[in-house]
């Protein structure tokens, strides 16, 4: 029997391009000097528990409805078997992050240590960002009306703490860390040249890559 | 590559009103091209169809701003478009900007054309008047005029570029710019067509009928642009408007007119609402604006002509139907802006603020800085059995907790954890992102540790002591003082009207076996508290509803048999994930639903064993049954939907494994499935907890105790005292209930599996009139004058715990005493009282030290294997319905699938014939449910998946449409 019915993808294909061989690793510019913050997800040891979308909605007073990440939870199948794909969602911190470009009154903007941010206090909430975005990694928040999205615990960080997700994994999933550090372990584990972006014909350098997304295909 | 989202919100793309911008900007420029002719250009034949093109015009031009305004999710800021957008190239922008230019020079333009009319308005009311005024001599400023012209349309034409522009993510066809143009000028036909019927008929019929099969032709060039579905409601409506202006030309403008306006509305709403999950109702909004406008300017301008005096009768007709129109309009405006006027009757409520970090720690020097508005206390997580330590940030002023994650030094949230030896203070700097420390020592909770809702203060807590009124179960309580409370507990006597009721202290004296019982829901870390009061009682019985399920130790594990859909919560599942991702450990899910429990990143490691519901200890007994040794054969293959060699299999896995293989469960377990999975365990070398102990035996009991019982105990006995910070299901049983601490508010000592000994300690102040446990049961004792409860032995509950506690810290070895450091940084000054009046001046520091740290995890673990009778759990037969005629489904219930969502194998849907997304109906013996049909491959055969409500797992089922 035909089972395509039933197959309903997300608008923007968020795995597409990433089971065709690519670039082992798109890396971002490191030119500044100090630290530029990115994410390596070991989809591995990813248990799809949801833990960081608990801490992350905890920490940063956001509705339960529309978290800034958690993780999705596909069906996939691999050889003709049935088989479960965990993707953590946040925002990918772009180095050409479209969003800003979107935004008219420029309430979006990426730090210099590459954190990107939405100044909520500047936004009118008319949702050029969000439709810009291709990983769907932003909200207008049902609440206040404005553009939300992750901003890697940028409170914490400053405080030289981690961010809450990366704090409550149980599996210890997310790696934080400094890219421009090359002994930090983020990049540590990027060594293996196993490090794969979403999307990636978007040519939007994102600062969180994924280990293990090629054996979603 | 094929992809089935199961869980995931969609973000909101589009507001709806983007639709209605686009529809009445089209509609604006569409109306002043048709103006045009007649009334820059004096063109005789035109003049009629011009006057409404300017109408058309003028009342959407003016209609698009609010709907602009309602497409901002925050339209109070408006003003941000224009002063923050320097060097900004957003298409929202470039239209804030044109389309105030573009209303102006219309309106100008029109001024021009209609000075005259203006000027010839007749009679002395005050609007001719106006009108004479506005007309400012009634020239017709011809150069004026021809500027204006220019500016509206080249500015009208920009503004439609720009918001094609805008619409950019959603466009189907790269010639969508073209398909909205020419629906734009449809539209505007369509509207002058409906307005010329509304104005009083026909006046030249030829020219209508030109404009209806132009309107037509128009259409089917739209409908080739357009490149949509032929099935789509937009291309319908184009199709019969074209196909109607056609061959009626003349005689159905009404239809034909309303038709080409929905068909150039549709191609709008379609860009838009298949990309947004909302549709609010900005068709409405969109309506109500232009009606009350066109009906405005009808009214108050002389588009259709300059003003005459009229008879009375004529003129009252006019206006009662203008205010009809207009009050309908109105209403529809009110609907669609409904929802933004509550929010800003709310005042619009704040963006998220995040927490205030708990500390400051410089990644350069190390050096720690605390936030002194905040506590993190360290007590054990209360969410499920396995005794996580958590950590919560506490809010000094407010003495709420702000947030709970792991406790750094317990065992089961952090590996490695810290030693006791480590300050709080450097707890801190482990925990930060200096020198990364932070990923190596993270302290974990699984989800439900996370979002353990802030009960305290909830409107449904118990603040009094309750007694009965009526009949038991009747649901109708009175408030009673804890010392009539107590009194009554204890003494008995006729307490409610039904007849004499013997109290403790007369049971106590009876020489009864067994007089008095407590069933505890699940053991908390308080129930040694009441064991020591039964233990003084004499003559009583303690047990415990539900048994943790098998903890084994999985740091060493490399084979490890899963029951559940998703890995059991922390600690093994993060023992699972990390051992698993490493390449350590392979993990057979044996689940009905093939949920994250398995992660197709780590390959092989994980295999999928589809076992029907409610077989999980068919199926360990069945392994064991196979294991070297042993010869046992039995029908569980058949019971359990697998094949024998998996069975086989799972146990030569086990054989060769020995204790590196385990199995664990994930969801709540029956009695005797919970018996042979530790029963496996053992047999594999693990040691477990106890059996569960015979039930309580409620029929010899003269009084009972219910604490916490989360499900309905159904007992009945002469006495009965629930004890729960709210009103729950054992309340129905009882005769009073007794308002309980939430475990953030009490005292605990747990032993937990592998865990060493973790300490709880009332973070988090209760609320006034919460008595607990503990006081209830202390105050009856006290009554009953029980020996272990004098002044002399206890004088205050809390010092019961406390006692252990500090016995715990002078253990060899002794720990030292804490720190003023710790001591603040924990929050301990809150209990500092208790602590010294129990303990002494010396005491209680080494107490608080085991406080601060949450307990003490560095003892031996004295949990050795627990002999585990096998033989009666292995001659335990497997009671599973088999699949009837009448019941073809066996259900599977699984917290944390989406509620809502009814799954089924693709193939049994198709043997149904239910397609995706239809809604279902699941019907079992003991009640149905509904849902959305979702089809899966990750399903086993046979089965129907929901999500945890009031149907239990393994119930026989069918499912209908």
């Amino acid at each position: 029997m035909s089972t395509d019915q039933r197959f309903t993808p997300t608008r923007r294909g968020l795995f597409r391009g990433v089971s065709s061989a690519g670039p082992a690793l798109p890396r971002p510019a490191v030119g500044e000097a100090g630290p530029r913050w990115g994410m390596v997800i070991d989809l591995a040891r990813c248990t799809g528990c949801q833990a960081c979308t608990a801490a992350c909605v905890v920490e940063n007073g956001t509705d339960p409805a529309a978290p800034r990440s958690s993780v999705a939870v596909y069906e996939t199948g691999v050889d003709g078997l049935p088989r479960i794909a965990v993707l953590p969602r946040l925002c990918q911190h772009c180095a050409e992050a479209p969003c800003i470009a979107a935004c008219p009154v420029g309430a979006s903007r990426r730090r210099r240590d590459g954190i990107v941010v939405v100044e909520a206090a500047a936004c009118t909430g008319c949702g050029d960002c969000v439709r810009a975005c291709p990983y769907e990694s932003r909200r207008l928040d049902p609440r206040s009306g404005t553009a939300d999205a992750c901003d890697f615990c940028a409170h914490r960080v400053d405080a030289g703490l981690l961010p809450a997700c990366v704090e409550m994994c149980p599996g210890g999933a997310l790696v934080f860390g400094d890219l421009n550090d090359p002994m930090s372990a983020a990049n540590r584990r990027l060594a293996t040249g196993q490090g794969r972006t979403l999307r990636p014909e978007a040519d939007t350098l994102p600062l969180v890559f994924y280990l293990g997304l090629g054996s979603t295909g | 590559m094929n992809l089935t989202l199961l869980d995931l919100a969609q973000p909101v793309g589009w507001t709806p009103w983007w639709a209605a911008v686009a529809f009445l900007v089209g509609l604006s420029v569409g109306g002043f091209v048709l103006a045009l002719p007649g009334r820059a250009f004096g063109m005789p034949r035109w003049q009629r169809v011009s006057r409404l093109g300017l109408l058309v015009a003028l009342a959407a031009g003016i209609s698009a701003p609010p709907c602009m305004l309602a497409a901002l999710a925050r339209p109070d800021r408006v003003g941000l478009l224009y002063a923050r957008a320097e060097g900004s190239s957003s298409w929202l922008a470039t239209c804030a900007t044109l389309m105030p230019a573009y209303l102006a020079a219309l309106t100008v333009f029109a001024w021009t054309t209609l000075r005259r009319d203006l000027a010839a308005a007749e009679g002395r009311g005050v609007l001719a008047r106006l009108q004479r005024v506005a007309s400012l001599g009634g020239g017709g400023a011809p150069r004026l005029r021809m500027l204006t012209m220019f500016a509206a349309g080249g500015l009208g034409l920009a503004m439609m570029l720009g918001v094609a522009a805008e619409l950019r993510p959603a466009w189907n066809s790269a010639l969508l710019p073209w398909h909205l143009a020419v629906t734009a000028l449809a539209g505007a036909l369509g509207a002058v067509l409906v307005l010329d019927r509304l104005a009083g008929g026909v006046r030249d019929a030829g020219t209508m009928a030109l404009f209806a099969r132009g309107a037509a032709g128009v259409l089917v060039l739209g409908m080739m642009l357009g490149r949509e579905s032929w099935h789509s409601p937009a291309v319908i409506a184009e199709g019969l408007a074209a196909l109607l202006a056609l061959v009626w030309p003349a005689r159905l403008g009404w239809l034909v007119g309303l038709l080409v306006i929905a068909a150039c509305w549709l191609v709008r709403w379609n860009l838009v609402a298949t990309d947004a999950d909302w549709t609010g109702p900005a068709p409405l909004g969109t309506a109500g604006l232009l009606v009350v406008l066109l009906a405005g300017i009808a009214a108050l301008a002389p588009v259709l002509g300059p003003r005459r005096a009229e008879g009375t009768k004529h003129a009252l007709r006019r206006r009662v139907l203008l205010a009809g129109a207009a009050g309908v309009g109105l209403a529809a405006i009110g609907v669609a802006f409904r929802d933004m006027a509550r929010r800003y009757a709310r005042g619009a409520e704040a963006a998220p603020r995040a927490l205030a970090p708990e500390a400051r720690v410089d990644p350069v020097t190390g050096v720690v800085t605390p936030n002194v508005g905040q506590y993190v206390a360290h007590v054990a997580c209360p969410a499920c059995f396995f005794t996580c330590g958590a950590r919560l940030r506490v809010e000094r002023a407010s003495g709420r907790v702000l947030r709970i994650t792991g406790n750094p030094f317990h065992p089961l949230s952090a590996d490695p954890a810290l030693p006791a030896s480590v300050t709080l203070r450097d707890a801190f700097a482990a925990l930060s992102r200096r020198h990364e420390s932070g990923l190596a020592h993270r302290a974990t909770l699984c989800v439900r540790g996370a979002v353990l809702p802030p009960l305290r203060d909830d409107p449904g807590r118990l603040r009094t002591p309750l007694k009965r009124v009526g009949a038991r179960g009747g649901g109708r309580w009175a408030p009673i003082a804890v010392e009539t409370l107590v009194r009554e507990v204890v003494e008995g006597g006729d307490l409610f009207g039904e007849g004499q009721v013997e109290g403790l202290r007369a049971l106590r004296g009876a020489a009864l076996e067994t007089p008095l019982g407590v069933l505890v829901g699940r053991e908390n870390g308080r129930t040694a508290f009441a064991r020591f009061f039964m233990h003084a009682y004499g003559g009583g019985a303690i047990t415990v509803q539900h048994i943790a399920p098998p903890v084994p130790d999985l740091r060493e594990a490399d084979f490890v048999l899963v029951f559940g859909s998703t890995l059991p919560d922390q600690p093994l599942g993060r023992q699972i994930a990390e051992r698993r991702a490493a390449g350590q450990m392979v993990t057979v899910v044996a689940d009905a639903v093939l949920g994250p429990a398995d992660n197709v990143a780590v390959g092989a490691q994980s295999r999928w064993l589809p076992i029907r519901p409610g077989t999980e200890g068919v199926l360990a007994r069945a392994v064991m049954r196979r294991m070297p040794g042993r010869d046992g054969t039995d029908n569980a293959a058949a019971i359990c939907g697998v094949a024998e060699a998996d069975i086989a299999g799972l146990a030569s896995a086990f054989a060769a494994h020995g204790k590196r293989a385990a199995c664990v469960a994930t969801g709540p377990l029956d009695a005797g499935s919970a018996a042979a999975l530790q029963a496996l365990n053992a047999l594999a070398g693990h040691p477990g907890p106890a059996l569960p102990a015979e039930a309580l035996a409620t029929d010899r009991l003269k009084a009972l105790l219910l604490w916490g019982c989360d499900t309905d105990p159904a007992v009945s006995v002469p006495l009965v005292v629930a004890i729960g910070p709210f009103l729950d299901v054992a309340a129905r049983h009882a005769d009073y209930v007794v308002p309980d601490t939430l475990p953030f508010e009490s005292w605990g000592w747990h032993n937990g599996p592998g865990a060493g000994v973790t300490t709880s300690w009332p973070a988090v102040a209760p609320p006034g009139g919460a008595v607990g446990m503990e006081r209830f049961l202390f105050a009856c004792a006290r009554a009953i004058d029980l020996p272990d409860f004098s002044a002399e032995t206890l004088d205050d509950p809390a010092a019961f715990y406390v006692r252990v506690i500090a016995a715990l810290a002078v253990a060899s070895p002794a720990l030292p005493e804490i720190s003023e450091d710790d001591f603040a940084l924990a929050g301990l000054d809150r209990i500092r009282p208790v602590l010294e009046a129990s303990l002494g001046e010396r005491g209680w520091r080494k107490a608080a030290f085991v406080l601060a740290r949450g307990g003490r995890f560095d003892l031996a673990d004295d949990a050795g294997p627990v002999a585990q009778p096998i033989e009666p759990v292995l001659a335990a037969a497997g009671a599973v319905a088999a699949p009837s005629a009448a019941w073809p489904f066996v259900l599977a219930v699984r917290a944390g699938f989406r509620p809502g969502v009814v799954a089924l194998h693709a193939e049994d849907a198709a043997a149904l014939g239910l397609r995706n997304g239809q809604a279902v109906k699941v019907e079992t013996p003991a009640g149905l449910q509904t849902g959305r049909l979702e089809l899966r491959l990750g399903l086993m055969h046979g089965v129907v998946a929901v999500s945890s409500g009031a149907l239990r797992d393994a119930l026989p089922a069918r499912v209908t449409a």
